[in-house]
């Protein structure tokens, strides 16, 4: 094996560590005796949506449900990523949290591979190639910096953004990574060489795609036809590309216009993108040093695989800022096009430091792009750690997570619990059962479901307080210690149509009579 | 071309100036009973003051586009009158479209503070002042220029009262071309005092200089926003922006020619002061000394600037232009809810004003004499409500016979001063739910008793119960 190889392994093995260091402390070292959730500061909310797909196919469904909305529904969402995890977990016997953090890692790893293979198309050198490998894995803004004034930077909470933080994010989202740059690998390929083969597995990489993440197809699509189209100006073959790249797409359009859950969920998925400024501070100095690369290749002459990584940038900026209410989803793995200009660009800085202190300048502008990710671990560290006994959001106390399990248990399937919002996040991930609300878009009318649950806790009428239940069809209702539907007025006890079924340790779970 | 359409769209903001009803109803008034409304008629505490409306202008300006246009109107005017600020201010100087973007990004950062609200008259003495600069950098090579000085004074001395800047300004640049060209001094000085004196044609005379002079060193001021310094928790600001500008401003000045820089100097020092302390100068500052920038820009084989030569410096600029663009259009705007923008917006942005609560009030009328929160006086105004103003946004400088109520007001809303409170003996009280007023009125136990005859979410309405 090659040195440079070694080395890549090594800073992979390094990086996959980092980024999950906050974890596995926190696992290992847990505050005030309590449970950790297995969750960061960025998209919190979201690790337990997916940590109840891996539930439910734990529990033997092969097709998932939204389990964060009482509205009726039938199993409709194919999740093959989470069906598999699921899989596993259920043959080996690990809770799903858990099954969720080793399908990440283990993902993470498949990804360093991927982007190994997919940097080889554009580099012969194996130093340029170890030195951009660095850079794509670690480069991030001057978010860090500047968090106080501008906490939009986009380096600071949007992790599809940015390679490293996207390592942190759920299993399906580094797939999503590792099939973008396989198909972009077999689509490389096929410029090369014009096989049908590769035509075929590029076909089926974003086929894969389109059941994780069917709005990265919104770019693939025109990125393939118009590199096509501008390596080889022959308009056939690149409306080919786009048809086979956009299968996928044209099924999951399908499936979502033809399902109701899911329509609620999309037209519920209102992520549109910061300013550009924000864009400009959270890429940072791999901006600079990009514009630096694309003026080298300018005056060198372009060739495909570049042509392939200006197109990516421009579409996926282009269609970031137009009106789909998604918009800010397609960013994922743009940062990898514009940390690969950004080594040409560094490449050709350097060239006007002498040789001996070009390694050291290297290594110097790495490890400051890299700043923004050490303060992402940090941030980490941080938050976890304010979580004390009486006010958490990271952790959960033993006692109430035996009681979820308990509920899982021994409800049935298709039972709706009411609970706080904190709650209602976690249940559908350990017990997999429905909530009324407990995700601000999973949840359909999430903010109209709290304030009905503000006015069921606040109000002075039993009468109205079953109908709400009646109408909701809510079955349990679960309160964890301190809880704050409690601290009012609100006595469950004193309601003669609930029974309370579980009483340990401060926890409580009424049963709608 | 593209610099100037990405410009404008990004000077389009939702109107939502606080003082934009008591400026309709001030217009309404001046159009239909053809006379200045001189004394106030919406307040209960300084009922019939003699006030200088040093905007009055502006006024019939603002009834007749929202007759004509609504809101949007109003926020696409704004928006052509800053743009056409920028256009004037940068006219006279040979450009590329990489400069013009340079400049353009300055003049938003640094204007945004002041025009970001829609249509007001510190947007409006934009265009009027931006004029002014250009003539007399045009004027420097050829007086006739020089010569529509008078006219655009006379104008900008009756709509806002910064006019005694341009004055002050023309006064400035006047001066050093008096000793820079002694063949022209007659000239220069019959127009500088023309210039001068037709200020005081105005429906105030001089008085409105007495009323731009009393905004000095008054302690009240900090209790409204624009007034405040920039550094206090503004995001419209953009204060590193506007330290990069300085630093910019002082390379221009040493790096060009001193008799083009020394009136601008002269001009800038004042006005940094100014726009530390105050970020409503911060647009000031930058009509006036943007040519300077701009000078800077032009000047041909400058190396550090010579970033044209780059093959990527067009393209990477029509695709950032192409991103603000997309970005103004499909984003921003949308999320202001801009295209179909209502009242109910208007009060959301501009000072969570409640159309519920108006509707409520006029259908049920408070009686007596009541407390109102500060930034909804033009609303109500606008709205006709049937009761009188304790105060509004034309109010915090009125004094007379010793009183203001906007001092009053200060000291009864936010520093929950009880016994003044008292004093008034208030029948009603309409803030927001959370001000400190409120918090007063439901501790103490020695105002009385009250109770909350209307609440939403952002308003609540008491009423004193006798």
């Amino acid at each position: 094996m090659k040195k440079q190889t070694i080395i890549a392994i090594i800073f992979s093995a390094f990086v996959i560590l980092a980024v999950n260091s906050p974890l596995i402390y926190f696992y290992l070292f847990p505050k005030n005796g309590m449970e950790f959730l297995g969750r960061g500061h960025i998209n919190s909310q979201d690790v337990y949506t997916y940590v109840s797909f891996i539930e439910q196919a734990k529990r033997g469904a092969a097709v998932f449900q939204n389990l964060y909305t009482t509205e009726p529904q039938k199993p409709s969402l194919i999740r093959p990523s989470y069906f598999i995890i699921g899989q596993a977990a259920k043959i080996t016997g690990v809770s799903s949290i858990a099954a969720y953090h080793v399908a990440r890692i283990i993902l993470s790893i498949i990804f360093c591979f991927a982007l190994y293979r997919f940097l080889k198309h554009f580099f012969d050198k194996e130093n340029e190639l170890t030195t951009t490998f660095a850079m794509v894995l670690t480069a991030s803004g001057l978010g860090f910096a500047v968090a106080n004034f501008l906490p939009d930077s986009i380096d600071l909470w949007i992790p599809e953004a940015v390679t490293f933080l996207s390592l942190f994010e759920a299993p399906h989202f580094i797939l999503s990574q590792i099939l973008l740059l396989s198909g972009y690998i077999f689509f490389l390929e096929y410029l090369k060489n014009k096989s049908a083969q590769d035509l075929i597995l590029l076909g089926l990489m974003f086929f894969a795609l389109s059941f994780e993440h069917p709005f990265n197809l919104v770019t693939v699509v025109p990125t393939l036809s118009l590199t096509y189209f501008f390596s080889r100006k022959k308009l056939d073959p690149a409306l080919l590309l786009a048809g086979v790249a956009a299968i996928g797409l044209v099924i999951q359009v399908i499936l979502t216009i033809t399902n109701p859950t899911l329509l609620s969920w999309q037209a519920q998925n209102n992520l549109p993108p910061p300013a550009p400024s924000a864009f400009l501070i959270g890429y940072g100095l791999i901006t600079l040093l990009a514009l630096v690369g694309i003026e080298e290749k300018m005056r060198e002459g372009l060739y495909p695989q570049i042509k392939l990584l200006l197109t990516w940038i421009a579409v996926t900026f282009v269609l970031v800022f137009s009106p789909i209410n998604f918009s800010r989803r397609l960013l994922e793995g743009v940062h990898v096009p514009i940390a690969i200009l950004a080594s040409i660009g560094l490449s050709a800085t350097l060239i006007k430091f002498g040789k001996d202190s070009r390694k050291a300048v290297a290594f110097i502008i790495i490890c400051v792009l890299s700043l923004s990710s050490v303060y992402a671990i940090f941030k980490n560290f941080e938050v976890i750690n304010q979580d004390v006994k009486d006010n958490y959001y990271y952790h959960i106390t033993k006692e109430e997570a035996k009681a979820i399990e308990w509920l899982g248990e021994n409800s049935a399937p298709n039972d709706i619990i009411l609970s706080t919002r904190f709650f209602g996040n976690l249940i559908p991930g350990i017990a997999a059962r429905k909530v009324f609300a407990g995700h601000l878009i999973q949840t359909t009318n999430f903010h109209g479901k709290i304030n009905e649950i503000n006015s069921f806790v606040q109000s002075t009428d039993k009468n109205s307080a079953q109908i709400f239940l009646a109408k909701n069809k809510i079955n349990y209702l679960f309160f964890g210690i301190n809880d704050q539907m409690l601290q009012g007025n609100f006595d469950p006890k004193s309601l003669a149509f609930l029974s309370l079924v579980y009483d340990r340790d401060g926890v409580q779970i009424f049963k709608v009579k | 071309m593209f610099v100037y359409v990405a410009l404008f769209t990004s000077l389009i903001f939702p109107h939502w100036d606080k003082d934009w009803g008591w400026h309709y109803r001030y217009g309404e008034y001046l159009l239909t009973h053809g006379e200045f409304l001189i004394r106030d008629i919406y307040s209960w505490t300084m009922s019939g003051y003699a006030w200088i409306n040093h905007s009055w202008g502006f006024d019939p300006i603002v009834y007749f586009l929202t007759n004509t246009f609504g809101f949007m109107g109003l926020s696409l005017v704004n928006a052509g009158i800053v743009f056409l600020s920028f256009y004037f201010l940068t006219k006279s100087f040979k450009l590329g479209p990489v400069q013009l973007s340079i400049l353009a990004f300055f003049f938003y950062q640094i204007t945004e503070t002041g025009v970001f609200e829609g249509l007001r008259s510190q947007s409006l003495a934009l265009l009027p002042l931006s004029l002014i600069m250009y003539l007399l950098i045009k004027g420097k090579e050829n007086t006739k220029y020089l010569k529509f000085l008078p006219l655009v004074l006379f104008v900008f001395a009756n709509l806002h009262g910064s006019f005694v800047l341009g004055a002050a300004i023309t006064a400035v640049f006047l001066g050093i071309y008096f000793f820079q060209y002694p063949d022209r001094r007659w000239k220069l000085v019959l127009i500088g005092a023309a210039s001068v004196l037709i200020t005081l044609i105005n429906p105030f005379t001089y008085h409105s200089y007495l009323e731009v002079f009393r905004h000095t060193g008054n302690p009240y001021l900090q209790n409204v926003t624009e007034w405040r310094p920039p550094s206090l928790s503004c995001s419209d600001c953009h204060v590193p922006t506007f330290a990069a500008y300085i630093v910019l401003l002082v390379l221009a000045f040493f790096a060009l020619d001193k008799r083009f820089g020394l009136p601008f100097a002269i001009v800038a020092i004042p006005l940094i002061w100014e726009s530390v302390t105050a970020r409503r100068y911060l647009p000031l500052f930058g009509v006036a000394t943007l040519p300077l920038f701009a000078e800077f820009l032009s000047v041909k084989g400058n190396k550090i600037l010579d970033i044209e030569r780059f093959k990527i410096v067009p393209f990477a600029l029509a695709f950032v232009l192409f991103i603000v663009l997309e970005y103004n259009l499909f984003i921003r705007l949308p999320a202001a809810n801009f295209y179909k923008y209502n009242e109910y917006d208007y009060c959301n942005y501009s000072s969570k004003c409640s159309p519920d609560l108006v509707k409520y009030l006029m259908n049920n009328p408070p009686a007596g004499y009541g407390l109102n929160f500060y930034d909804w006086g033009g609303y109500f105004i606008y709205k006709q409500v049937p009761f009188k103003l304790f105060v509004d946004g034309r109010m915090h400088l009125w004094r007379g016979k010793g009183y203001g109520a906007f001092a009053d007001y200060i000291e009864v809303y936010y520093h929950k001063d009880e016994a003044k409170f008292k004093e008034y003996d208030f029948d009603w009280v309409i803030a927001y739910p959370d001000a400190p007023v409120v918090q007063m009125i439901k501790e103490s136990k020695g105002l009385g008793s009250w109770r909350i005859q209307y609440q939403d979410q952002y308003s609540v309405y008491f009423v004193r119960e006798r």
